[in-house]
């Protein structure tokens, strides 16, 4: 037991990316293509794509226009056929599988369209569990706080507070929410530990109008309170104007032209 | 670990129903497993306990297995009778220790009727060396005095001094009652789970005297009266079979061929463990079928938890994106649902283990009761762990199915949560 957690700690180490100052980039595509195992064409075909460290960025683009596999890449859960992928000044295509995963586990927090969370797990547990798979993200919890086995508790506690959850509804479990609550509480977790990166797939989308902005001025407060970077992916070009960057993956996309 | 631990856990609470469902399943197969083990080894040694310290069993020349079943269990009949001069002959043998003559063919209300002599209260073993006990009254005396098994009495509700009259063979018809003859009950003996206590003990003298006039094999002259009879004297001329125990069990092998090779009559002497083993194993037909169709039991507790977990898993993509998105490999979502089944089977182990020392322990005085049979409540044995052990290690190996389909859901879906 001890020496997979020793053996966990050395990965981070390796792999741990420090938080970026402005001037740094934290994400660089070249030459990027990517293709479905079983598909003939390349779905992805990206020349050159970099964003600074600490922007928040808007990617817009239709339905199709690649955005899932885009995110995909991003967390490395897959792989391009050619080009390569620098993330926070890691090469995540030359990580070997595990060390993605820990890559992932170590610099992201995601949040996808809707149900976030795991419905078995109380609100406070599903914002732990993002230490759970990471030591890295827990070292940084109990290096900011209280150095004690309730200092992960608290700062869950911390940033549900600080977006807008009640305390009441912290212990009860994930399931009960509303939609918007369940946003929020993903947003939370995507944050714990201070990922360098945030990434979220459409997360408004299940939200109605004044929800989804509320949301998104909370989570940009929180992400720029921890220095991180946000990608923030939509089909919706309303929400556009809320970002200081945006990229149109149907331009950036060669590919999206002749798909 | 221990958060994959608590992770499967919580979501099995999630899926109470199913899991419970599954859980129960398994108990019950492994109640039944455990269950026909228990009865299996209970009845193998209540049968190996029918009779105990006996060296040798002496009959007319037959099967070992035939003489076992008449002068033990008192089934079927013997082949032939032995005369009283050759158990004088064994009984003086300087070998020999104390020996019980049975004289067996009469029964009364279907019971066995077995004429014998004192020693048999005081040298006759059963189950582990233990002596016959009296629940009331004494050994027989007089002539016409009888001593009944536990059953004999609870079946006929029979006490002391109650009358009785024998039969004639086993068929209890008007024309072949000893009603010149009735015995009375002197005493009742303590239940004992064997044979004896479907027996009824009179002296050999007593089995002499009610066959006066019988001595072609059937009633043909004139019966004397009971009183004419015990003013007379009887020597018993011929006996069915006799018990021999040996003043040291070295010589057993050494006697045995001595009665074998017997030249006035021929005779035939089985050591009793060797010819209940021969017994048993030919119920092992049976006893392994009871087994088998535990074992059957169990693989179909198995197919019904994985047909629930195969189910459940299509729901719980979501789940598995998002454990990936927050950095769980796929071999932790693999290890996450082995240790789901593992979890389910143990606690279903543990609950058909605590099922059935809850149904030993409530009918086991039932069964001694009614049945005089002994139910010792142990903890398992090696070969119960074993099978126990089996059970779980298969759970684990079942367990392999769904996670590797889980496996390869969560490396092609990824991110993307399909609903």
């Amino acid at each position: 037991m001890t020496d997979f957690h020793s053996q966990l700690n050395n990965e981070s180490n390796t792999l741990e990316a420090h938080t970026p100052s402005a001037e740094q980039i934290a994400i660089q595509l070249d030459k990027v293509q990517f293709r479905w195992p079983k598909a003939e064409h390349a779905i992805l075909d990206i020349p050159a794509f970099s964003i600074r460290a600490q922007q928040h960025l808007f990617v817009k683009g239709p339905s199709g226009s690649g955005k899932s596999t885009l995110l995909s890449l991003l967390t490395a859960i897959n792989t391009p056929q050619q080009g390569s992928i620098n993330l926070l000044g890691t090469d995540i295509c030359r990580l070997k599988q595990g060390q993605r995963d820990q890559f992932r586990a170590d610099n992201i927090g995601y949040i996808f369209q809707q149900f976030n969370l795991l419905p078995y797990l109380s609100v406070i547990d599903n914002v732990c569990l993002a230490c759970e798979f990471s030591k890295l993200r827990k070292q940084k919890v109990l290096a900011q706080g209280p150095n004690n086995k309730d200092a992960v508790r608290l700062e869950a506690k911390r940033l549900l507070t600080a977006l807008n959850l009640p305390d009441e509804i912290q212990d009860q479990k994930a399931s009960h929410l509303s939609i918007g609550q369940q946003q929020r509480v993903a947003a939370a977790r995507a944050l714990m530990g201070s990922p360098a990166l945030v990434i979220a797939d459409e997360p408004t989308s299940a939200l109605d109008h004044d929800n989804r902005e509320a949301f998104i001025q909370l989570l940009m407060q929180e992400v720029s309170r921890n220095n991180a970077t946000l990608i923030f992916v939509s089909h919706d070009p309303t929400l556009e104007p809320l970002f200081e960057q945006t990229i149109d993956l149907a331009q950036l996309n060669k590919q999206g032209d002749k798909a | 670990m221990s958060n994959l631990l608590r992770l499967a856990s919580n979501s099995l609470l999630n899926r109470k129903a199913t899991v419970l469902l599954s859980l129960f399943t398994i108990a019950i197969s492994v109640l039944l497993l455990l269950g026909v083990e228990q009865v299996r080894t209970q009845a193998k040694n209540s049968f190996a306990n029918t009779i105990s310290d006996t060296d040798l069993i002496v009959g007319a020349r037959s099967g070992q297995i035939n003489l076992l079943l008449y002068s033990v269990f008192r089934i079927g009949n013997a082949t032939n009778n032995i005369d009283w001069k050759t158990y004088q002959d064994f009984q003086d043998h300087k070998s020999v220790d104390w020996t019980i003559p049975f004289s067996l063919g009469d029964s009364h209300q279907g019971f066995r009727v077995l004429g014998t002599t004192q020693d048999y209260f005081e040298y006759y073993k059963f189950g582990k060396k233990q002596p016959l006990t009296f629940a009331q009254g004494k050994e027989f005396n007089q002539l016409f005095e009888a001593v009944i098994g536990a059953d004999v009495a609870q079946t006929l509700g029979y006490e002391l001094e109650t009358p009785m009259v024998l039969a004639h063979g086993m068929k209890d018809i008007g024309f072949s009652k000893h009603d010149n003859a009735p015995f009375k009950v002197v005493g009742i003996l303590a239940p004992t789970g064997t044979p004896v206590d479907k027996t009824i003990h009179v002296s050999l003298e007593a089995i002499e005297a009610i066959h006066v006039g019988w001595e072609s094999g059937a009633f043909l002259g004139h019966a004397p009266s009971a009183d004419n009879l015990k003013a007379r004297e009887f020597e018993p001329k011929q006996i069915t079979a006799f018990l021999m125990g040996l003043k040291s069990k070295i010589h057993t092998f050494h006697v045995q061929r001595e009665i074998n090779d017997y030249r006035l009559e021929p005779l035939s002497a089985i050591v009793p463990g060797i010819a209940l083993h021969e017994l048993w194993s030919l119920m092992s037909v049976a006893e392994q079928a009871l087994l088998i169709v535990s074992v059957f039991v169990v693989i179909a507790g198995f197919l019904g938890m994985l047909a629930s977990l195969l189910t459940s898993l299509n729901e719980r993509r979501r789940e598995m994106a998002i454990l990936r998105a927050l950095g769980a490999r796929p071999h932790h979502i693999f290890s996450l649902l082995v240790l789901e089944t593992g979890i389910i089977c143990g606690l279903g182990i543990l609950l058909g283990m605590g099922l059935l020392y809850l149904i030993l322990a409530i009918a086991s005085p039932i069964i001694q009761q009614h049945f005089g049979l002994a139910i010792n409540i142990t903890a398992p044995s090696q070969y119960e762990l074993m099978l126990v052990a089996c059970i779980q290690i298969s759970g684990l190996l079942i367990g392999i199915i769904p996670a590797i389909s889980a496996y390869r859901q969560s490396l092609s879906d990824g991110m993307t949560i399909r609903i």
